[in-house]
C-alpha cells in the first residue's frame, strides 16, 4: 500500500468534490437535513472506525458519547448561558475524560471486556439522561439555543450543511493522517497480534486507550453540532440501539477504511427515509443487511470491493 | 555482557517447566537446545517478558529487568521472532518491517493527526530502512506484496526482518528453521551469521542440529527444565549426557 | 415493614430466577464457542410473544401453547445457528458478536412486522390470585418460575454429569481441539448449545410473560440484564449464572424499594462495570490461558 498524502488522497478529493457539489441537488430543507444527518453519522463512523477497524476493538456504547456532546451543549448553553463553542469543547472534554477513565482499566484485559464495559457505560449514561428530568428534560428531550460563532447566528439547514461538511472533511483528513503514521501502523499491527506489537516496543494498552478517547471525542463533537443544528435533543440518540446502528455503519461500509465508514454511514442513514411507507420493515432489513454483510463481506463493502478490483 | 539470568525458574501449577537456571550471554550466537518439553520456549518467554519468572532475576546490560513487561524490554533493544508466526496480516510485507522500527519512531498522537514534518520524515526513513532490510533477508521479490500473500518460508524471514528493523542489541530467534526445507534452513544460517557479524547478540532456540552446529559459538542444553550441559558445539557434540538425553541412555558410547 | 421487605425479596428472587435462566443461555454458548450471543434476549421475547399469539382469541389452550412456543423458539435457535453462525464460524469473535447483534435486530424486526408493536399479556399458569406469605403477596406465577429454575438446574446437572452427550459438551467447552481429536463433532456441539440456549431463553420467556407484559422490544433489556447476570457470576459457569442472576434480581429489588425506582434499570449495568473493573472473571469464572 503506497503512501498517499492526506490532502491529495483521491478518496479525500472525491469526498470534498461531492460535498461541494451536492447542494446543487438538494431541493429543500428536508434534503439538506438528510445530508446533515449523513454528514454527522459519517463523522462518528470515521472516528469509530479508528477503534473498530484499525485497532480491532469494539464499542457498544458510542451513542452515549454522542449524547454527552449533545446534552453538554444543550445544558451548558441554555441553563448556564455558556457560549456555544466553549460548551462544545467542554462536552468533548467530558466525553474524553469519561472514555479515558473507563478505558484505562478495561483495556489492560482482552478484547471482549471492552465490549461489555462500553455496553454498560452507554446504557447507564442513557438511563441517567432519561431520568434526570430537571437537568435534561427527560424522555421528552430539551430545546437547544442557536449557536453563535463570533456573533454570527448559525441558523438554517444550508449553513449547517457547510459546517458539518467542513467538520467531516477535517475528521476524514485526521483519520487519513493518523493511519499514515507510525502510530496508525502500530494500531493496525496490534489488531492482528498484540503480543507481536508489544514485542517491537509498542505500548499497546496506552495506544488502545488513546484511540478510544479520540473516537469518543469525535462522537461528542458530532453530538454538539447535532444539538445546535436540530435545536432539540432527545435521549433516543443515546441508547443501545443507536450504538448498534453506529457499529453497523462502520462494519458494513468497511473496517479499516476511512471512506468505507463514510459510505456505510451514508447508506444506512438514507435507509430510513428510503423505506418511507414500509417503515415497520426497517429493523428486519437493517438486521438482515448486517448479518449478510458480516457473513459474506466480513471486511465490509469498500475493502471487499477493493479486493475484487486488485 | 548483554544478558544474565540468575537462578531463573518457572513453575506452572505443580509442574516445573524450568528449574533454577543461570547463564550469561557473552558470545555472538548462543543456542538453546533440548528435547521437546525441556523448557526452551518457557525460558525464551521469560527472557522476552511474556512469562514472569517464578523465581530468579534477569539482567540486561547490568540492569535488573525482571519486573519489566514485553514492551519495556523491547524498548531497551531486545527483539524476538515467534515459533507460531505472529505476522501482521492486515499490513503489507513492507509495513510489517516498518512497524518493527516503532521504538525509534515518533508515536505522538497530535503530531500524527496533523502529519507534521517529523512524521513525514519518519515515514520516508522507515520505508527506506525497511526496504533495505527486506533485501538483506532475501525478500526483494515481496517488496510490494501484502503479508497474507507470502509463503511460509518468506514469512519466517519477514519476522526476522521486522525484528531487525529497530537495530536490536539482542535478537531472540524462536525456532527460525521450523517448517523450512534444508535449502531454506541453510539460508537462515547464513543470515544469522551475517546478523551476528553486524554486532547483534543472537540467542536462538532450535531443533535443527545442523543449523545449530553451523552458527553457534556456544550451546546450552536443557533437559526437563535443567541445564544439562553448556559449551562449544564440539564439546556438546561429544558430551555423553547430551547424547543420552537425545538418543536414549543405551546409545552413549 | 417485614411484609414490604418480604415483598421486595420475593420480587428480587423472582426476577433473579429469570435472569439466571437467561444468563445460563449466554454461558452455554460462550462455553462452547466463546461467542457472546446477543440474540439471547430475543429467544425470550419470541417464546412469550408466540405463546400469546397462539392463545389469543382462544385458539390454543395455554397448556399446549406454552410447550409449542418453547419448541418453536428452540427451532428458531437452531435455525439461527445454521444460517448465521455456522457460515461464519471461522470469522473473528468480533464479527460473530456483531452477527448475533444483527440476528437480534432481525428477529425483533420480524416480530414487529408480524405481531405488531402492542403490549400483550400471557395468561398466568395457575391463575391470578395472590398467595399470602407472612403479609407479603406472592403471585402463583412466581412459584412456577422458581420451580422452573430448580428443574432446569437439576436437569442440567443430570445432563452434563450423567449423559454421554452432556459430557461431550463439557469436554468441548474445556478443550475444543482435544474434543475434536476424540471424535466429538464440534459442529453438533455448537448446534446443541444454541438449541439449549434458545430453550432456556424460551422457558424464561413463557414463565415471565404473565407477570411482566410482553412486547416486540422486551428482549433487549432482558437479554442485556441476563448477560450482566452471567458476567457478574462468571461467564461460562452455571453456578455463576445462578448466583449472578439472584444477585442482580435482589440488588434491583432492593435498589427500587429502598433507594430509587427510577434507576432500577441501571443497577445491572453498574454491577457489570464494577465487576469488569475489579474482578473481570466474575464470582465463579475460570481463567482461560493463551498459548504463544
Amino acid at each position: 500500500m503506497s503512501a498517499r498524502q492526506g490532502l491529495l488522497h483521491p478518496g479525500f478529493l472525491v469526498l470534498v468534490l461531492v460535498m461541494a457539489l451536492l447542494p446543487l441537488g438538494l431541493a429543500n430543507n428536508f434534503w439538506y437535513d438528510l445530508a446533515i444527518k449523513v454528514g454527522l453519522n459519517a463523522m462518528i463512523a470515521v472516528g469509530l472506525n479508528l477503534l473498530i477497524g484499525y485497532a480491532g476493538q469494539i464499542s457498544l456504547g458510542h451513542a452515549a458519547f454522542f449524547a454527552i456532546g449533545a446534552y453538554a451543549s444543550a445544558i451548558l448553553t441554555s441553563h448556564y448561558g455558556i457560549p456555544g463553542l466553549l460548551a462544545l469543547l467542554l462536552g468533548a472534554l467530558i466525553a474524553g475524560l469519561l472514555a479515558w477513565a473507563v478505558a484505562r482499566p478495561i483495556l489492560r484485559l482482552s478484547g471482549h471486556y471492552l465490549a461489555m464495559a462500553t455496553l454498560g457505560l452507554g446504557i447507564i449514561i442513557s438511563i441517567v439522561i432519561n431520568r434526570e428530568i430537571a437537568l435534561t428534560g427527560g424522555p421528552d428531550g430539551m430545546a437547544v439555543p442557536t449557536l453563535y460563532i463570533l456573533g454570527w447566528a448559525v441558523r438554517g439547514a444550508p449553513s449547517w450543511y457547510w459546517i458539518v461538511a467542513t467538520c467531516l472533511a477535517l475528521t476524514t483528513l485526521f483519520s487519513l493522517n493518523l493511519m499514515n503514521s507510525a502510530f496508525g501502523r502500530g494500531l493496525r499491527a496490534l489488531s492482528n497480534s498484540e503480543i507481536a506489537a508489544a514485542s517491537v516496543g509498542l505500548d499497546t494498552a496506552a495506544m488502545k486507550v488513546k484511540i478510544f478517547v479520540v473516537s469518543a471525542i469525535i462522537a461528542a463533537l458530532a453530538g454538539s453540532l447535532f444539538a445546535h443544528a436540530e435545536l432539540y435533543v432527545t435521549p433516543d440518540e443515546s441508547g443501545f440501539l443507536r450504538s448498534v446502528e453506529l457499529v453497523t455503519m462502520v462494519v458494513v461500509g468497511g473496517q479499516a477504511s476511512t471512506f468505507g465508514a463514510v459510505i456505510g454511514a451514508g447508506l444506512l442513514t438514507i435507509l430510513t427515509p428510503l423505506l418511507a411507507g414500509a417503515q415497520d420493515w426497517r429493523d428486519a432489513l437493517f438486521g438482515a443487511i448486517l448479518v449478510a454483510t458480516m457473513i459474506f463481506l466480513p471486511r465490509g463493502l469498500v475493502p471487499s470491493l477493493r479486493r475484487l478490483v486488485r | 555482557m548483554i544478558l544474565e539470568a540468575q537462578s531463573l525458574a518457572k513453575n506452572f501449577g505443580g509442574v516445573t517447566a524450568v528449574a533454577p537456571l543461570s547463564f550469561s550471554l557473552d558470545h555472538r550466537v548462543t543456542a538453546v537446545i533440548g528435547p521437546n518439553g525441556a523448557g526452551k520456549t518457557t525460558l525464551f518467554n521469560m527472557i522476552s517478558g511474556i512469562y514472569p519468572p517464578s523465581s530468579g532475576r534477569i539482567f540486561y546490560r547490568g540492569r535488573d529487568i525482571t519486573g519489566e513487561n514485553v514492551t519495556a524490554r523491547a524498548r531497551r533493544g531486545m527483539m524476538r521472532t515467534f515459533q507460531n508466526l505472529q505476522i501482521f496480516f492486515h499490513l503489507s510485507a513492507l509495513e510489517n518491517v516498518m512497524v518493527g522500527a516503532s521504538r525509534h519512531l515518533n508515536l505522538g498522537l497530535l503530531a500524527s493527526l496533523f502529519h507534521m514534518p517529523a512524521i513525514r520524515r519518519d515515514l520516508m526513513e522507515a520505508r527506506a530502512k525497511a526496504e533495505a532490510l527486506m533485501r538483506l533477508v532475501g525478500l526483494e521479490a515481496y517488496l510490494a506484496s501484502p503479508a497474507d500473500a507470502m509463503p511460509y518460508g518468506a514469512l519466517k524471514r519477514l519476522e526476522i526482518a521486522r525484528a531487525l528493523a529497530a537495530a536490536p542489541e539482542l535478537l531472540l530467534l524462536d525456532e527460525p528453521a521450523a517448517g523450512l526445507n534444508p535449502n531454506e534452513t541453510a539460508e537462515i544460517g547464513t543470515l544469522i551469521r551475517r546478523i551476528a557479524q553486524g554486532g547483534t547478540t543472537v540467542l536462538l532456540v532450535e531443533h535443527d542440529m545442523k543449523l545449530v552446529m553451523s552458527v553457534s559459538e556456544r550451546i546450552i542444553v536443557l533437559d526437563y527444565g535443567k541445564k544439562l550441559a553448556e559449551g562449544t558445539p564440539e564439546e556438546i557434540r561429544a558430551n555423553p549426557q547430551v547424547i543420552a538425553a537425545y538418543l536414549g541412555a543405551g546409545s552413549a558410547p | 415493614m417485614i411484609a414490604a421487605f418480604l415483598q421486595t425479596l420475593a420480587s428480587g428472587v423472582t426476577n433473579g430466577a429469570i435472569y439466571a435462566l437467561i444468563g445460563l443461555g449466554f454461558s452455554m454458548i460462550y462455553n462452547t464457542s466463546e461467542v457472546i450471543n446477543f440474540a439471547q434476549g430475543e429467544f425470550v421475547m419470541l417464546a412469550g410473544m408466540s405463546a400469546v399469539a397462539l392463545t389469543s382469541g382462544g385458539h390454543v389452550p395455554l397448556i399446549l401453547a406454552v410447550p409449542a412456543a418453547i419448541l418453536l423458539t428452540t427451532l428458531v435457535g437452531l435455525l439461527v445457528e445454521r444460517l448465521a453462525i455456522e457460515p461464519a464460524r471461522h470469522s473473528s469473535l468480533t464479527t460473530l458478536i456483531i452477527i448475533t447483534i444483527g440476528v437480534s435486530i432481525t428477529l425483533r424486526g420480524l416480530v414487529e412486522v408480524g405481531l405488531g408493536k402492542d403490549f400483550h399479556r400471557l395468561a398466568p399458569f395457575s391463575g391470578d390470585t395472590p398467595l399470602d406469605f407472612a403479609g407479603a403477596r406472592i403471585e402463583p406465577q412466581t412459584l412456577w418460575i422458581l420451580g422452573g429454575l430448580v428443574l432446569v438446574m437439576a436437569g442440567l446437572a443430570w445432563f452434563f454429569n450423567r449423559t454421554r452427550l452432556g459430557k461431550a459438551m463439557l469436554a468441548t467447552s474445556q478443550n475444543r481441539l482435544a474434543a475434536e481429536l476424540m471424535g466429538i463433532d464440534v459442529k453438533v456441539m455448537l448446534r446443541l448449545s444454541f438449541a439449549f440456549s434458545a430453550l432456556l431463553g424460551a422457558l424464561a420467556g413463557v414463565l415471565t410473560a404473565p407477570i411482566t407484559l410482553t412486547r416486540y422490544e422486551v428482549g433487549i433489556m432482558l437479554g442485556l440484564k441476563g448477560f450482566c447476570a452471567a458476567v457478574i457470576g462468571g461467564l461460562g459457569t452455571a453456578a455463576g449464572a445462578l448466583a449472578g442472576g439472584l444477585i442482580l434480581g435482589l440488588s434491583e429489588a432492593m435498589a427500587a424499594g429502598y433507594v430509587s425506582s427510577a434507576y432500577k434499570d441501571a443497577v445491572a449495568f453498574i454491577l457489570i462495570l464494577a465487576v469488569l473493573l475489579f474482578s473481570p472473571k466474575g464470582l465463579f469464572g475460570r481463567r482461560r490461558a493463551d498459548r504463544v
